[in-house]
Order: C-alpha cells, then sequence, then structure tokens
C-alpha cells in the first residue's frame, strides 16, 4: 500500500471515534497558545491539524493493529506523535517521535510496579542512578536504546554484552578509559556514541559491530565540569589512530572522532562505500590525505586541526 | 516519567491498553511544516523552547 493510502486508510479507519479536529495555522502563535493552555498537552507544540479521538476498547484495538511501537506513528507513513489525554488535561502518555522523548504520568511507585508487569516498558526511575539497577532493568526489559552518564565509571561493567537488543549507545563518562570487549558484541548496534576526557584507543574488535552506521568518539569531554576545568592538551590524549578494521565496518555513513592526538587515517577508509560524514576534527592531522578525493560519496569532510569556532574566527562574513 | 524508549510488540500493546483505560481521549496529528528537518535556527529553537515549557 502506497504511503499516502496507509495515512488516509488510517485516518479513515478511526473515523467513527474522532471527537475533534484543531487546526492551528502557520505563524498563528497566539492560537497555538491558547490550545496548549487548554490541554496542557505535548501533543500540540507546531502549526498542523491535529485530530482527538475518543478512547474505548474499538479504539485502542485498532491503534495495535496499526502500530507495533509508539515510534511507528511518524509522517508520511502514519499520522503523528500518539498521546493520550486525561479527562480535564494532561498527557496520560505523551510521544514526540521526532526527539525520541516518549513519557507516561505515574509516580515513582507506580512506574516500579508498571514496569514489572510489562516486559518491554523500560521507564526512568530515580532508582536508576544506581548503574548496576539501570542495566538490571534495560537488560531485563531488552532495551534497543541507551544512555550512561553521570555515574563516574573508569570502565563499563563487561555485562553490557547482555544488552543483545542495544541499537543505540551513547556514554558520556569523562573518567572512561577503556572500553570493554563485551561492547563490541552487541552486534544489533547501529550508533554508538562515547564523550570522554581521554581514551585509550579504538580496539580492532569495532569490527565486529557489522551493523554501526553512526560511530562519534569525543575526547575532552566532561560531564561535570568544574570551575577551571580545562581538558588535556590532544598531544597528551592517549587516543592515537584509527585502526585499519574500520574499513570492516560496512553500513557506516557518519563517523566522528574529535580531539584527539590522530595524526593520519588509514587507508582503509576508503573501503567505506556508504560513508557520507567524515569529521576527524581538532585532531593532529597535517593534510587531507589524497584517497578522501576519492570517496565521491562523501558529503561533508572536516580533518582540520582547528575547531569550528576558531575556523568561524578566521574567516569571518563579509559585512 | 520519561521513557529511555518506546515499548514495542506486546508492551506497546499493554500500554496502549493501559492508556486508552486512564484516558479520555488520544491525538494524533500531521504538522505543516517539517521544521525539525528543514527549519531555520529560530524555528528550531522555537520548537525546542515550546517543547520545554
Amino acid at each position: 500500500m502506497a504511503l499516502r493510502d496507509r495515512y488516509t486508510g488510517v485516518l479513515e479507519a478511526l473515523e467513527p471515534y474522532l471527537l475533534k479536529t484543531i487546526i492551528i495555522q502557520n505563524n498563528n502563535m497566539d492560537e497555538l497558545m491558547r490550545i496548549r493552555k487548554i490541554y496542557n498537552s505535548h501533543a500540540f507544540y507546531s502549526a498542523g491539524t491535529y485530530y482527538l479521538f475518543r478512547c474505548c476498547e474499538e479504539s485502542g484495538k485498532l491503534l495495535k493493529q496499526m502500530a507495533s511501537r509508539l515510534s511507528d506513528w511518524i509522517y508520511p507513513k502514519l499520522p503523528e506523535d500518539l498521546c493520550f489525554l486525561k479527562k480535564g488535561g494532561g498527557d496520560y502518555l505523551y510521544s514526540v517521535v521526532h526527539e525520541h522523548m516518549y513519557g507516561m504520568d505515574v509516580t515513582e511507585e507506580e512506574a516500579g510496579e508498571l514496569m514489572e508487569r510489562v516486559k518491554g516498558l523500560f521507564l526512568e526511575l530515580k532508582a536508576h542512578r544506581d548503574l548496576d539497577r539501570l542495566l538490571d532493568d534495560a537488560i531485563k526489559h531488552q532495551t534497543d536504546w541507551l544512555y550512561i552518564s553521570g555515574h563516574r565509571l573508569t570502565e563499563l561493567p563487561e555485562r553490557i554484552r547482555e544488552l543483545t537488543e542495544l541499537r543505540e549507545l551513547e556514554i558520556f563518562e569523562q573518567d572512561l578509559y577503556r572500553l570493554p570487549e563485551g561492547l563490541f558484541e552487541l552486534s544489533k548496534l547501529e550508533c554508538l556514541k562515547i564523550l570522554s576526557a581521554d581514551l585509550e584507543g579504538i580496539p580492532a574488535s569495532i569490527a565486529r559491530l557489522k551493523n554501526l552506521k553512526v560511530l562519534s568518539i569525543q575526547c575532552a569531554s566532561s560531564d561535570r565540569p568544574a570551575p577551571g576545568y580545562q581538558a588535556k592538551p590532544r598531544e597528551e590524549i592517549s587516543l592515537n589512530r584509527i585502526p585499519p578494521e574500520i574499513g570492516e565496518l560496512e553500513q557506516l555513513e557518519q563517523l566522528t572522532i574529535q580531539y584527539t592526538s590522530i595524526r593520519e587515517l588509514p587507508p582503509e577508509l576508503e573501503q567505506l562505500k556508504n560513508l557520507q560524514f567524515l569529521d576527524i576534527g581538532m585532531c593532529l592531522i597535517e593534510r587531507k590525505p589524497e584517497f578522501l578525493g576519492g570517496m565521491k560519496q562523501l558529503k561533508y569532510v572536516n580533518v582540520s586541526r582547528k575547531s569550528l569556532f576558531e575556523m568561524a574566527l578566521d574567516n569571518p562574513p563579509e559585512a | 516519567m520519561r521513557m529511555y524508549t518506546d515499548p514495542r510488540g506486546g508492551a506497546y500493546e499493554q500500554v496502549i491498553d493501559l492508556a486508552i483505560s486512564n484516558s479520555e481521549c488520544f491525538v494524533l496529528g500531521r504538522r505543516f511544516q517539517p521544521i525539525w528537518r528543514y527549519g531555520t535556527g529560530t524555528q528550531v529553537f522555537w520548537r525546542r523552547w515550546s517543547l520545554i515549557c
């Protein structure tokens, strides 16, 4: 079925439960604010057409037939950002799919009970300040997305390998220095982002992440910068090479490695036929390697030693 | 309370059942401008601000 037909078909199927249609015209911020005030919902954040449907067993059945997760509700495949409104206003459940924002109006205690009952419902509990509890729940609920930060980690626990369904992982831990082998057993991983003050290196095992599309490593990152905090000079950053095995990441589309002591790029990068974005900025590379010129699919390349801010200062816009 | 990720499969179905029984109505929409992809800095700022407020 064509996307347009599917979109229309969904609205037609839900039409018997339609209570109201709200249209907020472009640039009508007053109307947008008025609607937001009435409904107090994440659903209304821009101009658009909004459909309000009655909650009942039948309409719920349709929602279950039409999608298999909240992030399926995205245009043009489907009408977007499914939100459930309580009587009197406010969201019971909201989704803002483009922002990867999902939430429910439940207390900490209710959330804990729900997570016991519903395997696959993974809510951000205060108890997750304890990394062991966070990993326990992440493994139990087979999460496909995880952000780890603020745990003062010097190394990642090996049990990270148990997160077998993980597609996206971001780690922002300034004291993290070594990446465990278990990390490279996450075969479904599509996006890996690591922010740390310094990193020992990129292991050759990176080649095992065959589904990786996005790899981002940013040194000189601090998740708890104290007054006067200063990153160490990049010459002193341990990460000083990109392993040739990087060329085995056939799906890789974006590669970012910033603020390291890397001085040259491995020619194996040329094997990355899907690579479109290459940013090895603020490292110690003297000149752009010639082989990059042969990578016609690249849409963005930065190997400058300077930061974007420094480059902007060098090239001020003409008056 | 935020979710780390959206529930899928059977968990999605259970969450929909819960939401249906705890809500009066549900909303689906179509934005007029896909500003999250093509918006100017001002538009993106406005959108992020409006999500926070």
